[in-house]
């Protein structure tokens, strides 16, 4: 069977000794990042990127993915404990999970988020193994329009689904595409957008934007909120207090199982992510449940509901991006980011050129998920002990290896500069409410987008209607216009009933 | 957990002030790219220049720097307090990490680095951040000598 032959493929190159080391260090930080509150997935993401320079492809992305599934286990901790997300996509593990550790049921708390992680983390790969395949089929057919509507399609979908102003999600993927517009253009040697300066020939490094919009701002916005709450809680790590009873199996499995289903089909979607899939798993068992009053006051299914779906979509969105070559969210941007630079094209084509890293990351995700399963269980009183360190020892830490990061990519001063002007960028655009996440996306995506279009309108001799002949393009490009015209309808509706309001 | 900000929004003739930034803003930097793009070839539709791409999506940010500033009329948002002495002290961080990482070296940078972050917090603790500095030290030390080759960082002033 062929789905055989390349997951065995897919394991000899994960399980080499380089592979199972990065696997190794990408979870483990990973939870690291996670568990500590006020460092999120894309600033850890965007701080340890440097640190794969130096590694293959196939290992670097194995790094990379597992810290970023990595922090989705880790982050109910410090939900679970303090009642405060390490990153967003744990906040709804705060709704059960706090009660839970208030009565003294930490310790299974913990543990049923680590066994719900787990498995829906597990089906999701199952999902994508038997998925991409024909995914990536359908995508060879694509040519150029094809490929230019679904990039737009993409980048819609994921700015005006995420939260906030879907207004505002649009300008930001556009400047974000301007910006990976800046550099040499590679098809007429012009400058672009460099005024002058020599530094900017080569166009705005993905890393140093990264580390000022995610790593700098997030500390400055950390600082503008000032929460900053360590545990004191004592948690009994023992293994009978922690393993869930039979009982607990029975009432679970079943929310674990649609919270699996449900994960995996929101994390395909661009734009929602494992946030709004822990989201609408809790309240569809909430409305499942015999038993709703119970949610909120430390209900068990919730808690395993919303970890299952989390994970779920954190694995399910590397369908869309490794298959297609569009990604999701910003994370996935920073992973299609981190293949560019180890010079290798993202798309459908990545499968047949280096089916070893394909087939490679896939196995990676089993030996991952494993691993952190291993990690946490057993090793939680160490991850409790991590929510003690207070973040005035934390921010300098984290100041240091941006800089590091920064400054070892080319050894040049010039690059913590522009990190402290990203940064401060990233704050002020936090001020004014406008996200940064559809920013990175728009950079990665950019050039491609750009080269598309233009080779699309060179193939079809000049004639710009080619992007609604052909079929696929059409529908993809008519999807995207239904979603701008939902999003103008909608923004106009809020905006007479708050006028309505204001009146009133 | 979080009090609602009892603070009314800041408005200039019925729009909030803060999203009334936020779209001039984008619109601003809308214009300027599509001015900017005026001055690359234009190409023909066949063979599409380096203007035309950035030229469409300046225009599109402008119009949507516009429907910001329609929508922002009915928003409620308010400025938070910017905690002016962090900005300072973080930036004023790394870059004396940068001015000085080629000429002093690692360890004086680092030194400067976290004596200048730790001002960003109050009280400040020279104790915690001397321990702090000298940690990264010892980190940077075992990472230059265990990657040597990978990792070319000065350590020393003109070493």
């Amino acid at each position: 069977m062929d789905l055989f032959d390349n997951m065995m493929m897919g394991f000899s190159v994960a399980v080499s000794w380089s592979s199972l080391w990065a696997c190794f260090i990408g979870v483990t930080l990973g939870t690291f990042i996670g568990v500590l509150p006020g460092v999120g997935a894309l600033a850890g993401i965007s701080l340890l990127m440097p640190l794969t320079f130096g590694q293959s492809a196939t290992d670097a992305m194995v790094m990379l993915a597992g810290i970023y599934y990595g922090s989705i286990y880790g982050g109910s901790t410090a939900a679970i404990l303090l009642n405060l997300p390490g990153s967003v996509t744990s906040a709804v593990t705060c709704f059960d999970g706090y009660p839970m550790a208030q009565k003294g049921e930490a310790g299974k708390a913990l543990a049923m988020t680590t066994l719900a992680s787990f498995i829906g983390g597990c089906f999701a790969i199952v999902l994508m193994m038997t998925f991409a395949p024909p995914l990536v089929a359908v995508a060879q057919s694509f040519g150029s329009p094809e490929y230019f509507a679904m990039t737009v399609l993409g980048l819609l979908a994921a700015s005006t689904l995420s939260q906030g102003s879907p207004v505002k999600g649009i300008a930001m993927v556009v400047v974000g595409l301007l910006l990976g517009l800046v550099g040499t253009d590679i098809q007429s040697g012009v400058a672009r957008f460099t005024f002058g300066s020599r530094e900017l020939l080569d166009g705005i490094s993905l890393v140093v934007l990264a580390m000022g919009l995610f790593g700098v701002s997030e500390i400055l916005i950390n600082f503008t909120s000032s929460v900053f709450a360590t545990s004191r809680q004592k948690v009994d790590t023992s293994w009978q207090a922690m393993w869930p009873t039979k009982r607990e199996w029975k009432d679970t499995s079943g929310s674990m199982a649609r919270g699996s289903v449900l994960g995996s089909i929101i994390g395909i979607l661009p734009g929602a992510g494992a946030a709004i899939a822990a989201f609408i798993a809790y309240s569809v068992e909430k409305r499942v449940s015999k038993t709703p009053e119970r949610f909120g006051k430390g209900a068990i299914e919730g808690l395993a509901a919303a970890e299952t779906a989390n994970n779920a979509a954190a694995q399910a969105a590397f369908i869309p991006t490794m298959s297609l070559g569009i990604p999701g969210s910003a994370t996935m941007a920073l992973l299609l980011g981190a293949l560019l630079i180890h010079g290798i094209q993202p798309g459908p084509l990545v499968i047949q050129t280096d089916p070893d890293l394909f087939w490679g990351l896939i196995a990676s995700f089993w030996i991952g998920n494993l691993m952190l399963l291993v990690l946490n269980l057993p090793l939680i009183g160490i991850w409790v002990r991590m929510l003690l360190i207070p973040y005035h020892i934390l921010y300098p830490c984290i100041l240091f290896f941006i800089c590091l990061g920064a400054y070892s990519a080319r050894n040049n001063p010039i690059d913590i500069f522009l990190v402290i002007v990203f940064g401060l960028m990233g704050y002020g655009m936090k001020l004014l409410q406008l996200p940064a996440a559809p920013l990175l996306l728009g950079l990665v995506l950019g050039p491609m987008a750009e080269e598309h279009f233009r080779r699309a309108l060179l193939l079809s001799r000049g004639d710009a209607m080619v992007f609604l002949t052909e079929p696929i393009s059409a529908g993809l490009l008519a999807t995207a216009a239904i979603i701008v015209a939902s999003t103008i309808w909608s923004s106009l509706r809020r905006r007479k009933r708050a006028l309505a309001d204001t009146a009133a | 957990m979080t009090a609602e900000d009892p603070k009314p929004p800041h408005r200039i003739a019925g729009f909030n002030t803060l999203e009334l930034a936020a779209g001039l803003l984008i619109f601003l930097l809308g214009v300027v790219v599509a001015v900017e793009s005026l001055t690359y070839p234009f190409g023909t539709l066949r063979n599409v220049g380096p203007a035309i791409f950035p030229m469409l999506l300046g225009l599109i940010l402008a119009a949507l720097g516009l429907a910001v500033v329609f929508e922002g009329r009915v928003s409620l948002a308010v400025a938070p307090q910017v905690p002016w002495r962090a900005v300072l002290a973080i930036c004023a961080s790394l870059g004396a990490f940068a001015l000085l990482i080629d000429s002093a070296g690692a360890y004086v940078a680092i030194f400067a680095l976290i004596f200048l972050s730790g001002l960003a917090d109050r009280p400040y603790r020279p104790v915690t951040l001397l321990c702090v500095a000298l940690a990264l030290c010892v980190f940077i030390t075992a990472l230059v000598m265990g990657f040597r080759g990978i990792v070319n960082i000065d350590l020393l002033p003109g070493a």
